[in-house]
């Protein structure tokens, strides 16, 4: 090799070391020095770990301050993607024997939420004290698996007003995108339904986080700062707690006991009681329900899918998710329409023999003989209806019944609230088809007079519209929520009644409607059974509303004490055959507990009562009696081909299939 | 040693190669003094192993400095079947560590045969392509490719990609420095990356090799496995900015989150506690021994003096740039050590010796008149 083919080779292998260390040397100083910043703001985020630290939920208070909804501090099962180790599997097969939960859903769980590796990833909520013990004994075995202690929702009373606070649940993919700016997470709980959902940004709070320096295994090294969680706020509720309770154990007791009487089918209802004067919801409850301290854990799919399945939907609130035709007790409003309009005087008489000209037949058969209105409502007699009914005709009744807030949801403060139908002829024209439908048939205002034909309202529509025959006549909108209050106390918002109507009615009139209501707890009254011997004088009206799909539903009002109201009161079971007979049996109980009768005071009353229903039941007029009329009633022979105000039979309006015979009872 | 030959030692290497073991020592006892399940609860546990290795390597180095290094040329096949019995031997009373069987115990002591095997291979391969009349043709280069296809394959089989790769390296700067055309080596190159890469990578390379070379491209795409290494190593590099975060505190590298931060990944911990001024300091010192090897080859008597100096020389560019690479995300995991710096004793001893020859080359340029 010649000395100038050695100093061209040499030449070379100078220009790739000098080639190959300034490159290296380029990239350190944009890594080092240009990107330096975003690197050193890296390795922060490496090693400090903000471990979120959930704040308590805003609490539900009753409306004398007493805790109904709380937090209680729980364990929670969770792992900590970054603190896995190779042997994660491993793991998984271990943690799944101790929890409960498959390891193939454990990993699922881990890798949804790969991208955040340092937020904990929630297995098992409110895990027992053994599963966090056994999970503490082989700690070794398990890195990555941390017990996280944080508060969880409580309800402290189980099933209890569970439609309205409704329940709590993961939050869902569609959820944490709406909300992600207001600083929701993927391992965040919301609510779901109720007011917990509604409220959901009052009650959740600000979670706060500890700052803890970790090593490369996750491990906790030492806290560099401490961000205290701030609850979240609480909701001063319109519920009386013991009204409620009341409201609960009545329904359940009832729905219990008419599975041997002679509606079994009757297994679901609702009572809801309002403030007359301000529309606060001092009860509301609905069967069947559910606990939503089930939910608390993490309900199991097995568990959920059935109650999906249940028949009788125990998420659905009876109070304002179900319109029903109200029966009997739409005759209040009637009443009103015929002596607003003038077409019915107290003195007016009527003549009751179980049928009217046209073949519509009363509940009683062998009828109610001579009649006034106060005697009409107090029997709940059809045949003064019908006659009411057609006197007033339906533009009128429509007009009275909306006035009294039907047909449109009440407003209250849940979402899904029916509202209800009040049929007349606009309605016929929208909703049927062929020409001859679309006729309004006096026979229809006849239904409607008595609360039956396409006519629906919901319990809460019927509370609110019979609080204002209670209080001079305004609408008040229901609500349930007084207050939203600062864990300090603090008030931040304040709800106040809101008046949404007012009925254009006469005081003398809404005077008559409560005399006829008193008199319907009054010996001979279709509601006296229920109510005799009650110390506190109730004003009430039973209905029993046809129901194509089964039993009739019976539906049950009052307001007490009647002489000046304070409460409204709407009981109403599905399928439960009588309103005197079942339904208001449940708001003497309820009524009972608002007016604090006491318990042995209220056992002799009630005692009482029963003999008193035996002793009516001699006399003819008798809730068991009536009971049975609509049984009796063949469903089949409702058309009298003679009467000429009757649709034709081809007809296809569903209203029409039980239109026939309106048989209601007290 | 002679004195007249002591006085021709290339100080400026020894001391440049001293001074990177210092480094070394002090980011090894850095990476290693607070991870106790490492360490076995002595701080200064790798720092004194290391010390140890080093003091070994200048007596290996003292040993070969006396000889004249054309002893070795002469000793050249079999300095090379030695390499390959224990390249051979590694493989079947190796213990397997990492899914590799790299290490042949003897007694108390444990070795990694590879990086004798490099010396070896310097050494043989030098004396044998200085005995070649020419290698301008394909059939003249082809007992060299043989010489070092063996060792390689050898290595390949333990399995160490990395280090079978650093032959590659060795081979083309001496076929390059002993005449071998340009356009012959880079046909050989073209051929290894289209056709000997693509069917090792499918054929070969065990699956978690093929994710650190599809992981080089795209770090992020499992962050949490593979890709965390890269990750990691980075942030610790970039995280040191111009003045790092001071010895004994950088973070990446005290709390683990750098993975084999004593070994491969010891230059991120450099990089994060001293800032790119340390970097620029080890750099300026392997630029310097580097470029003082050139030197050396500038001076040398003789072609087999050339080439061992150029093996070495290869040898260590090679590690550098692909351990450094890829602690900074411009060359793949591979999974070899930085000379001097990162911590094992065999490489450590390895190079140590191979400085030696290095030296021994200088010493020795002039004839000596006796």
């Amino acid at each position: 090799m010649t000395n100038k083919q050695l100093e061209t080779r040499l030449k070379v292998f100078a220009y790739v070391l000098v080639g190959i260390f300034f490159i290296i040397l380029a990239r350190l100083w944009y890594m080092q020095i240009i990107r330096g910043e975003h690197y050193s703001t890296l390795a922060e985020g490496n090693r400090i770990r903000r471990i979120p630290v959930t704040a308590p939920r805003g609490i539900f208070y009753d409306r004398n301050g007493e805790p109904l909804v709380s937090s209680r501090l729980s364990f929670t099962v969770s792992i900590l993607p970054t603190a896995l180790t190779e042997n994660r599997e491993e793991v998984y097969e271990e943690l799944a024997e101790i929890i409960g939960i498959s390891s193939s859903e454990i990993k699922q769980e881990v890798e949804k939420s790969a991208n955040r590796p340092f937020e904990p990833v929630r297995l098992l909520r409110d895990a027992s004290p053994e599963i966090v013990t056994k999970i503490e004994e082989r700690r070794l075995d398990l890195p990555g698996v941390i017990v996280e202690e944080m508060p969880v929702r409580n309800y402290i009373y189980g099933e209890f007003a569970s439609h309205l606070f409704g329940y709590l649940g993961k939050i869902s993919e569609e959820e944490l995108v709406q909300w992600r700016d207001e600083g929701y997470r993927m391992t965040d709980v919301v609510g779901k339904t109720g007011l917990e959902r509604v409220y959901e940004k009052y009650l959740k709070g600000q979670d706060g986080g500890e700052q803890v320096e970790v090593d490369a295994a996750g491990r906790p090294i030492s806290l560099l700062g401490f961000a205290n969680p701030v609850p979240g706020n609480d909701l001063l509720l319109t519920i009386d707690h013991k009204v409620q309770l009341a409201a609960e154990e009545a329904l359940d007791q009832q729905l219990e006991a008419m599975a041997k009487s002679k509606y079994p089918n009757a297994k679901a209802g609702s009572v809801v009681v309002l403030d007359v004067e301000t529309g606060q919801v001092l009860a509301m409850a609905s069967k069947p329900g559910y606990d939503p301290n089930s939910f608390v854990g993490g309900i199991s799919s097995k568990e959920l899918e059935e109650m999906l399945k249940n028949p009788y939907h125990p998420f659905t609130s009876r109070v304002l998710r179900v319109a029903e035709p109200p029966g009997s007790i739409f005759k209040l409003i009637t009443a009103t329409a015929a002596l607003e309009t003038g077409k019915v005087t107290l003195h007016d008489r009527f003549y009751c023999t179980g049928k009217d000209r046209y073949g519509k037949r009363c509940w009683r058969h062998s009828g109610h003989g001579q009649q006034t209105l106060l005697e009409g409502i107090k029997n709940s007699c059809n045949i003064v209806f019908y006659e009411l009914g057609r006197r007033v005709g339906i533009d009128e009744l429509a007009r009275y019944a909306r006035m009294y807030g039907l047909g449109k949801p009440t407003g209250f403060e849940l979402p899904g609230e029916r509202a209800g139908l009040v049929p007349d002829r606009q309605w016929k024209r929208e909703n049927f088809k062929r020409a001859d439908n679309q006729i309004w048939y006096e026979a229809e205002t006849m239904d409607v007079a008595i609360g039956q034909g396409a006519l629906q309202t919901t319990p809460l529509q019927m509370a609110s519209a019979i609080a204002a025959i209670g209080n001079g006549g305004t609408i008040y909108r229901p609500y349930v929520v007084q207050k939203v209050l600062s864990p300090e106390g603090e008030e931040l918002k304040s709800f106040q009644p809101v008046a949404t109507g007012q009925l254009q009615v006469s005081p003398d009139t809404l005077a008559v409607l409560r005399q006829g209501m008193q008199d319907v707890t009054d010996p001979g009254g279709t509601a006296y059974g229920a109510f005799a011997g009650f110390p506190v004088a109730v004003g009430g009206k039973t209905g029993t509303a046809q129901n194509s799909q089964g039993d009739d539903h019976a539906w049950f009002v009052a307001l007490a004490p009647i002489e000046d109201p304070e409460v409204a009161i709407v009981v109403f079971i599905e399928q439960g055959g009588s309103g005197g007979g079942f339904a208001a049996p449940v708001a003497r109980k309820v009524l009972a507990s608002y007016f604090n009768v006491e318990q042995k005071e209220e056992q002799a009353a009630q005692k009482a009562s029963s003999q008193g229903a035996e002793n009516e039941s001699d006399g003819g007029q008798t809730p068991s009696q009536e009971q049975s009329a609509p049984e009796e009633e063949p469903q089949a022979q409702e058309l009298p081909s003679d009467v000429p105000a009757l649709p034709p039979s081809n007809n296809t309006s569903p209203e029409e299939q039980e239109e026939a015979e309106q048989l209601d009872e007290g | 040693m002679e004195r007249r030959l002591v006085k021709y030692i290339d100080w400026g290497i020894l001391g440049g190669v001293l001074a990177l073991i210092g480094i070394g020592l002090v980011a090894i006892f850095s990476a290693t003094h607070s991870n106790m399940a490492l360490n076995q609860g002595d701080s200064f546990y790798f720092l004194k192993k290391q010390l140890f290795a080093a003091c070994i390597g200048l007596g290996l180095g003292y040993f070969l400095l006396n000889l004249d290094h054309r002893t070795l040329g002469r000793l050249a096949w079999p300095i090379y079947y030695l390499s390959l019995a224990l390249l051979g031997a590694v493989l079947i009373f190796g213990r397997e560590v990492n899914g590799a069987k790299s290490w042949l115990y003897i007694g108390p002591m444990a070795m990694q045969v590879a990086e004798l095997a490099k010396l070896g291979v310097i050494i043989s391969l030098a004396q044998y392509l200085s005995q070649k009349e020419e290698l301008d043709t394909w059939p003249s280069l082809f007992g060299a490719l043989v010489m070092v296809g063996i060792p390689m394959l050898l290595i390949l089989l333990q399995p160490d990609f990395g280090t079978a790769m650093v032959f590659v390296g060795i081979a083309f700067g001496m076929l390059y420095m002993a005449g071998a055309r340009p356009a012959h080596l880079a046909i050989l190159a073209a051929i290894g990356i289209f056709v000997v890469l693509p069917l090792g990578y499918f054929f070969i390379l065990k699956p978690y090799q093929k994710m650190r070379l599809l992981i080089f491209l795209n770090p992020y795409q499992d962050a949490r496995g593979y890709g965390y290494n890269i990750i990691q190593s980075m942030i610790a590099v970039g995280s040191g900015r111009l003045f790092g975060e001071g010895i004994l505190q950088g973070r990446q590298g005290q709390l683990n989150f750098l993975p084999e931060h004593h070994t491969d990944f010891i230059f991120p911990v450099i990089a994060e506690e001293s800032g790119f001024i340390g970097c620029l300091l080890v750099l300026g010192l392997f630029f310097y021994v580097l470029w003082r090897i050139l030197h050396v080859i500038s001076e040398a008597r003789d072609l087999y003096s050339i080439l061992i100096c150029t093996g070495v020389f290869s040898m260590f560019l090679f590690h550098i740039l692909v351990n450094i690479g890829m602690t900074i995300g411009i060359m793949p995991i591979t999974g070899i050590p930085l000379p001097f710096i990162s911590y094992g004793g065999s490489s450590l001893m390895a190079n140590l010796m191979c400085v030696a020859l290095v030296l021994n080359v200088h010493m020795r340029r002039q004839k000596i008149l006796f």
